[in-house]
């Protein structure tokens, strides 16, 4: 049970705003360390379309992406956060089945939306050199 | 609500049964956190003074220019000794057995959460690193350095040294990653009543997001010391480059444990700081969920950077920046911990005692290395100054900044809580100034040294470089850091003996293990504690919320019982609600024999005496048996048992809120790393070949990958239709549906076995064929783990259907974990080992 005003912050959706934007990195991460390992040895890193490569196009894509799960679940955290600071505190209930309390929840919403902040810069930033290899990887990999 | 005592028998029975039995026996069967947690640090610490000694032989060698003391070999072998022992027996196995000594007093918990696999934990590690060192007595020491790199540690120009080396060290991974396991399930699932997720201290959290490292991290490392011991005991061709292998795989394999390793060593040691600097300056560290987020961050990015390491290694320029800008990204996570510990600090007025003053020592030296890193991550620079002495002072700032003087705060800090007893104040403080100009004398010198162009791992120099003097005062320094170190083991030796008695809590610290006697009694808590808030002792005044009621009520059923079995309280990981009694075992030979059995193996793997390994896999996976298999008897009386019904709490809990469901999820997570990491060697290796098949080999038809295939998706089917049979309580259809299911797996496994049998060629001939048998192989491997289980259940379950419980629910869900993922992975192995990926 939940204290009055307070819309049941599902379990589901704490969990997804504590981890959500740290998953959202790590994808990113892999993502454009692969194509970057992987793609600059393939054919993609020669197929130039619209000034960039098909390797560069496909790491902005994926940065695109990311940054939108990221954002969104900070958002996410963050109206969580709003909604459970509104609701008077009211005692989390004890038993196996608990609703997670105020206390669980705001904690969990608002670690959740500061790495949200912090993942989405990061993942901004670290999308950053591709501007600078646009056409090419730059030199290549032992063969 | 009343704290009334228990009656005196009932808790004379509880006493008895937390303790462990007497004599040598007893001493191989114990399963307590408490004795367990003290002997991984006494042994981490004996490790550390062995790599001190070596670390000593070395700079007394270097202490003067064109010196002939010891020899280019002997050197060879010992800053490989010295920096394995310092990273793989020392720093994580010392602060994992720290966690599993204090988690549960700082939780609130009797014990951890497996405590059978604690004590497996310590053997397997004692065992490494006893492996190690034997390297000594047969006086073929490891020479490779602490990374192995190939093809310097390959089969052509590495001799037995390094075999012991990769053994040893793969014991040393099975105990972290165990004990990674311990640690993450304990804190979720072992919480004290009312610690919700925002009040769990931050040590906690460090070791939380520590035990997930350690997972992958630590996983990650052990394939990849088990492929390389296969390149040079079964003559595979995964790192050698003749046979289409490539030595760049060890390095990309090895430094993406590498690099989160460093961080798995120092946020423990941040959580360390936290404690201390909390309990010095008398108040919360400030902002905490940006502390928080900063831990959860480093451990998340620390797995973004591992390249760094290989900047001079030429890859593509695109994915070295990539690396480079995650690396300047986790000086942010550093330098938000560092900034909340000084505005703690700020205007408080700390005593300055030995744990302050390590302290202290930590924030000088810990910031000029993390400085000198953000200098190395700069991808120019780094090629300046790579494999120079200046690397030698950087990670020396940041291990033993970052590591070695957070453990000694540490161990000021809880000596008195595990001991009783104070350490004396005096010789606390010499050890620390011995200890910090002395380490400021030897490592300071050597960024000069590096820039003046002297090469890291070079036995000697020239006097005309004009370094003597340098190396000399490092090599004074050296013997100043052992003085310091001896003075402290001193100081502790006469605590022992003579120290003031410390009471239950010396510094007026907030957190739980605090609240009982020092040192704390077997069972840590007679009656569970309930947390109020963050600071639990800092709260006591506070008014209980209505809730605290309700934990208080279940917190005294449980005072002093249950009297005749051992047990603590399980509690929601997010609320920490109580969910369940969690019934834990005693004493037990059984961790014990299954270490004993892989040291066996090993032993026989180096020593080429295959019948050693038969034995030691006989030994280990028979005592594994009867360490699983359930005790009828036992379940029947803990369902009888009055104590948890006066708490109002299930004995038995099912899916997440069980720590069995936690455990094999953990299980499932590290065999599904390993079958990534082998992919994405696969994967790698066919990426630098011209053709894949190596070789003109043609790749298996689905012959008999095909019916493999059918296999596992009905053994699949029948998995999924077991447990509708399950619930609905028809027997024949579960017998038939789950034991069809084992059988399928085998079948399956059978089938991937005869191909690689009838396979024109064998595993050596190069680097794909390697690959393929490697992957085939761990396929059927985890296919014969999944049918055991799946028999095993099928067997046991049979007879329990009629009277099914929440017990033989938890059998069942944890048995469609563990096969379920093996037909998976197998199922997805075969796809790819035969097919052509369509980016190839
Ligand atoms: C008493 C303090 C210590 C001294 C005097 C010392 C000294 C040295 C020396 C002389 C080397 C060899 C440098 C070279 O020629 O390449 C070295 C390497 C190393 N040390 Fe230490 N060390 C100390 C403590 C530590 C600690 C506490 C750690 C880790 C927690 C550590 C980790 C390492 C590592 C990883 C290496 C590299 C080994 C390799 O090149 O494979 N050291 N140390
Ligand atoms: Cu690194």
């Amino acid at each position: 049970m939940s204290g009055p005003g307070d819309p049941r912050a599902g379990r589901g959706r704490i969990w997804v705003g504590l981890w959500g934007p740290a998953v959202a990195w790590l994808v990113h991460f892999l993502a454009i360390y692969a194509l970057a390992e992987f793609g600059c040895l393939s054919p993609l890193a020669e197929r130039v379309v619209l000034g960039a490569s098909l390797v560069a196009w496909l790491v902005l894509a994926v940065t695109v992406a990311c940054l939108a799960l990221s954002g969104g679940v900070t958002w996410l955290a963050w109206r969580v956060d709003q909604r459970l600071s509104a609701a008077p505190t009211a005692p989390a209930t004890a038993g196996p089945e608990a609703d997670p309390g105020p206390d669980a929840g705001r904690f969990a919403a608002r670690a959740g939306w500061t790495s949200g902040l912090l993942f989405t810069l990061i993942i901004a930033v670290e999308a950053v050199p591709v501007f600078f290899y646009l056409r090419d990887c730059g030199v290549k990999a032992l063969p | 609500m009343s704290v009334g005592t228990a009656a005196p028998p009932a808790q004379a029975g509880f006493e008895r049964t937390w303790q462990g039995h007497p004599g040598l026996r007893g001493w191989l069967m114990e399963v307590n956190n408490q004795p367990l947690g003290k002997r991984f640090m006494v042994t981490a610490i004996i490790f550390f003074l062995l790599g001190g000694v070596l670390a000593l032989l070395m700079r007394l060698q270097l202490a003067v220019s064109d010196n002939d003391l010891l020899g280019p070999q002997v050197f060879n072998q010992l800053f490989t000794m010295h920096g394995s022992t310092m990273m793989y027996l020392f720093a994580v196995p010392f602060l994992e057995g720290l966690a599993l000594y204090l988690l549960p007093l700082q939780l609130g918990s009797r014990d951890v959460a497996f405590p059978r696999l604690t004590a497996f934990s310590y053997w397997t590690y004692l065992f490494g690193g006893v492996l190690f060192y034997a390297s000594f007595l047969v006086g073929v020491v490891p020479d490779a350095g602490w990374f192995a790199y190939t093809p310097l540690s390959g089969p052509r120009y590495a001799g037995l040294g390094v075999d012991f080396w990769l053994l040893g060290l793969s014991l040393v991974e099975v105990a972290g990653i165990t004990a990674g396991v311990e640690i993450l399930v304990t804190i979720l699932k072992l919480r004290a009543p009312g610690m919700t997720l925002g009040r769990m201290p931050l040590f906690v959290w460090t070791m939380l997001v520590t035990g997930g490292m350690i997972i992958f991290a630590f996983t990650v490392l052990l394939t990849a010391t088990i492929l390389l011991e296969l390149d040079r005991a079964a003559g595979m061709a995964f790192f050698d480059p003749e046979r289409g292998g490539n030595s760049l795989l060890w390095q990309h394999l090895f430094w993406f444990f590498g690099h989160p390793e460093v961080y798995i060593a120092f946020l423990p040691a941040t959580g360390i700081v936290s404690a201390v600097v909390a309990a010095f300056a008398r108040r919360p560290v400030v902002a905490h969920v940006l502390v928080v987020v900063a831990i959860v961050m480093t451990g998340f990015l620390s797995f973004g950077l591992w390249v760094h390491h290989m900047f001079a290694t030429g890859l593509p320029e695109l994915a070295m920046h990539f690396f480079g800008a995650a690396s300047l990204m986790i000086a942010v996570a550093s330098g938000i911990q560092v900034f909340a510990w000084i505005a703690t600090l700020w205007g408080a007025r700390p005593d300055y005692r030995t744990p302050f003053l390590y302290l202290l020592g930590f924030f000088l030296i810990f910031v000029v290395g993390g400085m000198t890193g953000v200098m190395v991550a700069v991808v120019p620079f780094d090629l300046q100054v790579h494999d120079t002495y200046f690397v030698v002072a950087h990670f020396h700032y940041v291990l033993i900044g970052g590591v070695v003087f957070p453990v000694f705060a540490g161990l000021a800090f809880w000596l008195p809580k595990v001991t009783g007893r104070l350490l004396d104040e005096r010789a606390g403080a010499a050890s620390f100034w011995l200890s910090f100009v002395g380490f400021n004398l030897t490592f300071f010198p050597m960024h000069i040294m590096g820039f003046l162009g002297m090469p890291r791992r070079v036995y000697t120099y020239p006097a005309t470089l004009g370094l003597d003097a340098h190396n000399l005062v490092a090599t004074a320094g050296a013997f100043m850091i052992a003085l310091g170190t001896a003075v402290f083991i001193g100081a502790f030796l006469h605590s022992l003996r003579r120290g003031r008695p410390a009471g239950e809590d010396p510094w007026q610290a907030d957190t739980l293990e605090w609240s009982v006697s020092s040192p704390p009694p077997i069972f840590a808590f007679r009656r569970p504690p309930v947390a109020r808030g963050r600071h639990p002792l800092w709260e006591r005044g506070r008014p209980a919320a209505a809730v605290e009621a309700e934990h208080q009520r279940v917190t005294a059923a449980l005072d002093a019982a249950p009297t005749t079995w051992r047990a603590t309280l399980s509690t929601d990981p997010l609320t920490g609600a109580p969910q369940g009694v969690q019934w834990l075992p005693g004493p037990a030979m059984s961790p014990f024999l299954v270490a004993l059995g892989l040291l066996i193996a090993a032993i026989g793997v180096v020593a080429n005496l295959y019948i050693l390994d038969l034995a030691g896999v006989v030994l280990a996976v028979g005592a594994l048996a009867r360490w699983l298999q359930p005790d009828e008897a036992l379940l029947e009386r803990l369902r009888q048992d009055p104590a948890p019904r006066a708490a109002g709490l299930p004995v038995f809990t099912t899916g997440a809120a069980s720590t069995g469901w936690w455990g094999a999820l953990c299980l499932v997570v590290i065999l599904g790393t390993m079958f990534g990491a082998l992919l994405y060697a696969y994967f790698y290796l066919s990426l630098f070949s011209d053709a894949w098949p190596q070789g003109g080999l043609e790749r298996p038809g689905w012959g008999l990958a095909g019916p493999a295939t059918g296999a596992l998706l009905l053994a699949g089917a029948g998995l999924w239709g077991s447990r509708r049979a399950f619930h609905g309580g028809r027997r024949a259809a579960f017998v038939g549906l789950l034991g069809g299911s084992a059988a399928g797996a085998a079948a399956a496994a059978v089938l991937v076995l005869v191909e690689l049998v009838r396979l024109p060629f064998g595993p050596g001939v190069n680097a794909y064929a390697s690959a393929h048998f490697t992957l085939s192989g761990l396929a059927i491997l985890a296919l014969a783990m999944g049918t055991a289980v799946a028999a095993a259940t099928t067997h046991r379950l049979e007879r329990r259907l009629e009277r099914r419980d929440a017990f033989d629910t938890l059998q069942l869900q944890v048995t469609t974990m563990l096969h379920g993922f093996a037909l998976v992975a197998a199922l997805a192995t075969l796809v790819v080992l035969h097919t052509s990926p369509v980016l190839l």
